[in-house]
């Protein structure tokens, strides 16, 4: 099968460099999914989760947060301000966190406190969803 | 003059102090190593995000959301009426939590203070216990509750603030975002206020050289959905990157102009306790000598008495 060369950067680290198969992205317009000799192409990518797989291995899952991914020339750069591996995601803390965001969501205080607790549900969502994927 | 005993606890107050600045100074330090470490870790990411959203801009005329100058072009988020007029500037201005830092502190307030002065409508957005109380002493207009320490900057923090400040920014209470901080640049001298303008954003400070954009023309890329859609996702991530790396050169500045606060004080220290040293070893050496004297003088008073005893006693014989 042929291959592309992924580069996945979070904020805090470089979180995947090298060839790959496949890659399964949330975008803005729902799953979106990108082989090699893939179309150039940039799309805004929300919580959820992403799906990649190596030469000759198995789908690999992970939780991103917001961000993009680029297409260039069969080079794809995912650029998320948060990734994790699911035996990375603390599930204690993203389960308080979605009971956190859930409540705040029911106040009703304002706008902008709505939409933070939306997106901090989101994060949280995506991240109890992936950690079910562990090995 | 002193007695040796009140010197003496002069140098020991003294030699306290300088135990405090001097751990002061390595607290300091390694504080700087620390959050320079974890700002370098997110380099790459956010020179990569600078990059493409330079790209974007480039390639796209017609990339003009809310987020940029000429907001009436965009046409996405309509201003409520009258708002237009009353421009609200927010300024987020970054201090320490603490003073003893030499000048850090002032230097950024005076900075804030000048901006401040031609804008007849502000918000100030403060971060730091420092400035908080500084502005609040003064009755100046701060947002009460944004309360966030200057402390270990975290990416997190960098987050919330954005959050807050692009939340103001598309509902229209504010309309410009200027930010004040301290650029560490290499670190000598506790580094230069800067202040800069985050929101809106200016074509210009995305300019790139005419031959990369000659480069960029001839390559085809699709965007999903659009190519605002995707700017509007990830402006706010360059923001808080934006933002974090200014709270840690601030942090480092802040640390910086600490550690030479406390190296100056350090040497005060040193200086000083040469000098009561030099006192103490005077006042000592003068009471020894005047002891000395003393038991002479008494010593050759007695042997006196004695003779003229002696010789009053042999005229008497």
């Amino acid at each position: 099968m042929n291959t592309f060369e992924l580069h996945i950067l979070a904020a805090e680290r470089s979180f995947y460099e090298g060839p790959c198969e496949s890659l399964i992205v949330p975008t803005t317009v729902g799953m979106y999914g990108i082989q090699a000799n893939h179309l150039n192409m940039i799309a805004g990518i929300v919580p959820g989760e992403l799906t990649y797989r190596v030469p000759g291995g198995v789908d690999e899952h992970a939780a991103c947060s917001r961000g993009m991914v680029k297409v260039e020339n069969n080079e794809v750069t995912v650029l998320v301000d948060t990734v994790e591996r699911p035996e990375e995601i603390d599930v204690n803390r993203a389960e308080r966190a979605a009971a956190e965001a859930k409540e705040v969501i029911l106040r009703k205080r304002s706008r902008q406190e709505y939409m933070r607790a939306q997106m901090e549900l989101s994060r949280a969502m995506s991240r109890l969803k992936v950690s079910k994927l562990k090995k | 003059m002193a007695t040796t005993k009140e010197i003496k606890n002069r140098i020991k107050s003294v030699k306290d102090t300088q135990k405090i600045t001097n751990a002061m100074y390595l607290i300091s330090s390694t504080k700087m190593t620390k959050a320079k470490k974890e700002l370098d870790n997110t380099r790459p990411y956010f020179e990569m995000l600078k990059k493409q959203i330079i790209t974007m801009i480039q390639m796209t005329e017609s990339a003009d959301n809310y987020y940029f100058q000429d907001r009436s072009v965009a046409g996405e988020e309509p201003l409520p009426p009258g708002s237009e007029e009353k421009e609200t500037v927010a300024y987020l201005v970054i201090t320490a939590d603490k003073g003893l830092a030499g000048a850090y502190n002032q230097n950024v307030i005076k900075e804030a203070m000048r901006l401040i002065k031609g804008t007849p409508s502000y918000k100030l957005f403060v971060v730091g216990e420092y400035g908080r109380r500084y502005f609040e002493a003064r009755g100046m207009s701060i947002d009460q509750s944004f309360l966030y320490t200057a402390q270990n900057p975290t990416l997190e923090r960098a987050r919330e603030i954005t959050q807050v400040l692009t939340g103001l920014y598309s509902k229209g209470q504010i309309t410009k975002v200027y930010i004040v901080y301290t650029d560490f640049r290499n670190g000598l001298m506790g580094g230069d206020v800067v202040s800069s303008e985050l929101l809106p954003f200016n074509r210009e400070d995305f300019q790139i050289s005419a031959e990369e954009a000659e480069k960029l023309k001839g390559s085809f890329v699709e965007y999903m959905p659009s190519v605002s859609a995707v700017l509007n996702n990830v402006i706010p991530s360059y923001l808080s990157g934006y933002i974090y790396s200014a709270l840690v050169d601030s942090f480092c500045s802040e640390q910086s102009a600490r550690m030479s606060a406390m190296d100056a004080a350090n040497q005060n220290a040193e200086e000083l306790l040469d000098r009561l040293n030099l006192e103490y070893n005077h006042v000592r050496q003068g009471a020894i000598t005047q002891e000395i004297t003393e038991v002479s003088a008494g010593s050759r008073g007695q042997k006196k008495s004695k003779k003229k005893r002696e010789e009053r006693e042999e005229g008497l014989n």
